[in-house]
């Protein structure tokens, strides 16, 4: 066998391995019962701690590649907003895409536990600029967003009492798959003490740990773990149907037990990447 | 010519440059309001940044098609996928439910947007394979420390003896610190490279020589 049919082979094999355990583990329907960490915690009580009815900002950046990891953990936040009667606003600085998705989100998770546009929850548009459109939402709301998506005067929207420029709101969520994470650092929480709080990609998750720490942010949910784990906080009724009639529900706790089981693959794959290595190289010296 | 070319950006970039540094320390309403007007502008230069961008696309594949290189069939689709989209921009439901632009997204951008993403699933578990050696000792800390924080992040992770602690102090400690590191690092390099813009010192943004 030439080399390069051998790394063909290889390449294919490995393919191959992935698709079987992603098909197996997604027919098998588990849900996985995942505790949360201290870290995804400390988003869940600083949510909880707003006194009922406050206003919450939602900046939605993600787009549909990111959708899988960041749709089930925005649902999951809602549903805490929704019980706690909290005033969601949201808005886009990342792309056009997030709009339209962020809507439909909204949709459905408001018409499933009664919430009401205008009232209840409200969405702005997408903003270009990286941090100029905070930094001026940081002196006056109105002048960035005269209008909402349904092209309602923003003034004259009931959930946007109160409010008339960025600190205004006591917490902000930013649910990201981009850079636009460093633009609410820089701009809302370095400039005006906005307080913010992450719902990130796996992959972002470790490039924001280091502002815990300096408590520019007060927590991180990241990935489809992190997203699993606020259910098992918020959606626990919503957990135990889909055990039951073992349904995906559209759960990121549905989803847990395939990333589960590719990552066990993946680790079984360096693993017998190593032993063929050490082999060759056994071989070589002979 | 020359003062249009270079002189004159180079003013603009210092004067704007120096005065938004000072603005920040300014409180003053005249301050504000000078800022909340550089952000309109701001704001107006991305959406014109955007036509040209559009400008560039349509130059670039335009010309793969008169000149039928290899492939130029992509640049058919692209332009024509892109030409539908703007019409269906004007439809009076535009993004609207049941509107087209919607539907666009939804059927089209959407799936394939998320397809995409997910063959990286395969190229991940490819790259494991072949990358994650234990060539060196170095290397081998890189591997065991990776395989740790996978482990911790999984549910299975619970049921290992310290797993999920030592992944958590993995993320908290050690990567915070290099982290950290790297951040001040390139923060203190873009202040540097800053500086050198707003005083001509940089001048490759300007294209060209130097």
């Amino acid at each position: 066998m030439t080399d390069e049919l051998r790394k063909n082979v290889t390449r294919w094999a490995i393919f191959a391995t992935v698709a079987v355990v992603v098909v197996v583990s997604l027919r098998a329907k588990g849900v996985s019962d995942f505790k949360a960490t201290p870290v995804v915690m400390k988003v869940y009580d600083a949510i909880e701690s707003l006194p009922d009815g406050s206003p919450l900002l939602i900046s939605s950046d993600f787009d549909p590649g990111s959708e899988a990891e960041l749709e089930p953990m925005m649902r999951a936040i809602l549903v805490q907003c929704w019980r706690k009667k909290l005033r969601v606003v949201v808005m886009s600085i990342c792309s056009v895409n997030s709009p339209p998705l962020a809507a439909r989100i909204l949709k459905e998770s408001a018409a499933a536990h009664g919430a009401v546009y205008g009232t209840d929850y409200v969405q702005f548009g997408y903003q270009a600029g990286g941090t100029a459109p905070i930094l001026a939402l940081g002196q006056d709301w109105f002048a960035v967003y005269p209008k909402d998506e349904n092209g309602t005067p923003s003034r004259e929207i009931p959930a946007m009492k109160g409010i008339t420029k960025l600190t205004d709101f006591p917490l902000c969520l930013e649910i990201a798959a981009v850079t636009t994470v460093e633009y609410w650092l820089l701009a809302g929480n370095a400039k005006y003490g906005l307080r913010l709080a992450l719902g990130v990609t796996a992959v972002m998750a470790t490039d924001n740990y280091q502002y815990l720490a300096t408590g520019q942010v007060v927590g991180i949910i990241g990935g489809i773990a992190g997203a699993s784990q606020y259910e098992s906080l918020t959606r626990r009724d919503d957990l135990k149907t889909a055990r039951e009639t073992r349904k995906d529900g559209g759960l990121a706790s549905s989803r847990m037990p395939t990333q589960s089981a590719i990552h066990v693959a993946i680790i079984l794959l360096i693993v017998i990447g190593n032993i063929l290595y050490f082999v060759g190289r056994k071989k070589a010296k002979a | 010519m020359g003062h249009l070319k270079r002189t004159v950006p180079l003013a603009i970039a210092f004067i704007f440059g120096f005065g938004l540094i000072i603005q920040y320390f300014v409180p003053h309403p005249v301050s504000q309001r000078a800022l909340g007007m550089t952000q309109r502008w701001v704001t107006i230069v991305g959406f014109v940044s955007l036509l040209l961008g559009i400008g560039s696309l349509f130059q670039s594949h335009w010309r793969k098609i008169n000149a039928q290189v290899p492939g130029w069939g992509y640049s058919v689709v692209t332009l024509g996928v892109f030409l539908l989209t703007v019409a269906a921009g004007f439809h009076p439901k535009n993004d609207k439910p049941g509107g087209p632009l919607l539907w666009a997204f939804n059927n089209t951008y959407s799936p394939m947007s998320a397809t995409m993403f997910s063959l990286l699933g395969f190229f991940i578990a490819s790259a494991a394979f072949r990358a994650f050696r234990a060539r060196s000792l170095e290397a081998s800390l890189l591997l065991v420390t990776a395989v740790i924080v996978m482990l911790g992040q999984v549910p299975l992770g619970a049921h290992i003896p310290g797993a999920s602690s030592f992944s958590a102090w993995i993320l908290g400690v050690p990567l915070t610190a290099a982290k950290r590191a790297l951040t001040l690092g390139i923060a203190l390099g873009a202040i540097a490279t800053a500086l050198r813009i707003i005083f001509g010192i940089e001048r490759s943004y300007l294209g060209g020589r130097e």
